[in-house]
């Protein structure tokens, strides 16, 4: 493998880190713990990571506001209660049914995250609906509040262990990205790692947990003449 | 470019007229903005089926359903035949039965039935703008966002005159009910993480001190809001106006975004370890942007 000095971290390497008892965090933790390589993080991905929080927050928040509209309008039972669940899944997602984007997220990926929800909060919702208690969605949705608020300070105060960076746009390198199969933000993301190798005259490691980056390896070696490199927390 | 379907505005100068004609047999003095609602509300009690319906054009904009054709009408009667009673609100200078006797109520009796239903109930024209928007707004968001988002930043030199606590807790309600429909994505973000600084704002204690400039951007919000919503929701009449309605939303888009940004710097960001997030918490960000994380 080749030794780079300079990595240049995706948004989901901060996010893992940051996000308490997460299953990827032991590997982030333990990248951050044994590299000492210099890390580059830049405005882009910043935004993106919180992008990354407020749009969890705002479905999150939906999904609650949703299951609140529907107990308004209907008589649940502990008999009739898995159908209403079921019918409060398949209406929040009938939402985005013509969109491949919903929520500025990959189609797959949200609707899964949306599935692990209604999964993970079965029983506390189904409760919820039997009960008839509106107050226990406000105190839910109070709680979403303040865990996405202190995420939001945790990823700001966070920024201090790395070198931030701002870059003046420049697509050098996008569409060739966008026709290998990587799309914005990650071309962007990619982008900016060439940007900042040109700069240092280095070559530079973009670490990425993301497989749909992974993947590419060879094909972004090639593009950039060996000056990106994409590389797994894991492996290092 | 698209033209516009052929209506004319005979119709509506006739309608206008009549309502003008009825509102001077009751003393009742009238605004613009209160003729726009009043003729929406008689659009809506027509229906879709109704031959009319077409030739009544509205598009929902930032004070709610709005006519140009509306507007031209109601300024030329207001121009050649009105008085100022109150403000803004103007009355006949005198009684003219021409009005009503116009093509337009002897072939469709039933706008007269219902315009007469409207004017004769006192509390339902005195709210007539509230109530289109509680009854036909496109959006349930709108309702909060406009009469308690907007308003309280329109009409408030100074935020010790509100709750701050209450007005955050709002902006998230208005967040939870947010339009999920793609062409609004790029607006909620924006309004996600104005959302999120004014609650930073308010825990740093620093929101009456930048109220100024956080209460003309909160209005912006709205405006820009309402940029996209005439695109959305609008009459196939003014569907020659869409390609510059949809540039005009992204421009605001643009602006509206770094204005946001420029609340990033009255935010103050405390260090806390990850030990201070309860179980709870723990497993709605695992849910969510854990599992998102993993794919």
């Amino acid at each position: 493998m080749v030794e780079c000095n300079y990595h240049f971290l995706d948004t989901n390497i901060v996010l893992a880190l940051i996000l308490p008892n997460d299953g990827s965090k032991s590997e982030s933790a333990k990248y951050f713990t044994k590299s000492s390589h210099e890390k580059y993080f830049s405005n882009t991905a910043f935004k993106e990571a919180k992008n990354v929080i407020n749009n969890w927050r705002r479905v999150s928040l939906k999904i609650i506001d949703c299951i609140k509209n529907y107990l308004t309008q209907n008589l649940i039972n502990s008999q009739n209660v898995n159908t209403h669940f079921r019918k409060i899944k398949e209406l929040f997602l009938k939402r985005y049914h013509d969109d491949d984007f919903p929520e500025n997220m990959k189609k797959e990926n949200f609707e899964n995250v949306i599935t692990i929800f209604f999964n993970d909060y079965a029983s506390e919702i189904k409760q919820i609906l039997i009960d008839d208690k509106v107050s226990e969605l406000d105190a839910f949705s109070k709680d979403i509040r303040d865990a996405f608020k202190q995420l939001h300070n945790d990823l700001i105060s966070f920024l201090d262990n790395l070198i931030c960076i701002s870059f003046v746009e420049e697509n050098t390198k996008l569409k060739e990205l966008i026709a290998i199969g990587i799309h914005k933000p990650d071309n962007v993301l990619i982008n900016e790692a060439f940007v900042l190798s040109s700069f240092l005259n280095q070559i530079v490691g973009f670490v990425t947990f993301d497989n749909g980056i992974l993947n590419y390896h060879k094909e972004i070696i090639k593009l950039f003449s060996s000056k990106i490199h994409v590389l797994s927390p894991i492996d290092i | 470019m698209l033209e516009p379907v052929d209506v004319t505005s005979k119709t509506m100068d006739d309608l206008v007229k009549f309502l003008f004609f009825e509102l001077k047999e009751n003393n009742e003095p009238i605004s613009e903005t209160q003729m726009q609602k009043l003729i929406f509300k008689i659009k809506m009690e027509l229906g879709e089926n109704h031959e009319l319906y077409e030739e009544l054009p509205y598009y929902w904009y930032i004070h709610g359903p709005f006519s140009e054709v509306v507007r031209d009408s109601f300024n030329d009667i207001k121009n050649n035949f009105c008085e100022l009673r109150a403000y803004n609100k103007v009355i006949l200078k005198k009684q003219h039965d021409d009005f009503k006797d116009t093509e337009l109520v002897d072939n469709f009796s039933e706008i007269v039935k219902i315009s007469l239903a409207i004017i004769h109930n006192q509390n339902l024209f005195d709210n007539i703008v509230k109530h289109v928007y509680d009854r036909y707004a496109p959006y349930k968001v709108m309702i909060p966002f406009k009469f308690e988002i907007y308003q309280t930043a329109n009409d408030n030199r100074f935020s010790q005159n509100f709750d701050v606590d209450e007005y955050v807790d709002i902006f998230y309600k208005c967040e939870s009910q947010l339009p999920s429909d793609k062409y609004f994505v790029n607006f909620s973000e924006i309004y996600s993480q104005l959302c999120i600084n004014l609650d930073l704002i308010n825990d740093k204690g620093i929101f009456d001190e930048n109220w100024r400039f956080l209460r003309n951007l909160i209005k912006e919000l709205w405006t820009t809001f309402a940029k996209g919503l005439r695109v959305k929701s609008k009459d196939n009449y003014y569907n020659y106006e869409i390609d510059v309605w949809d540039q005009k939303f992204e421009d605001n888009l643009r602006i509206l975004s770094q204005f946001v940004d420029k609340t990033e710097i009255l935010t103050n960001y405390n260090t806390q370890s990850n030990n201070n997030y309860t179980s709870s918490q723990k497993k709605i960000l695992n849910t969510t942007i854990g599992s998102y994380l993993r794919g």
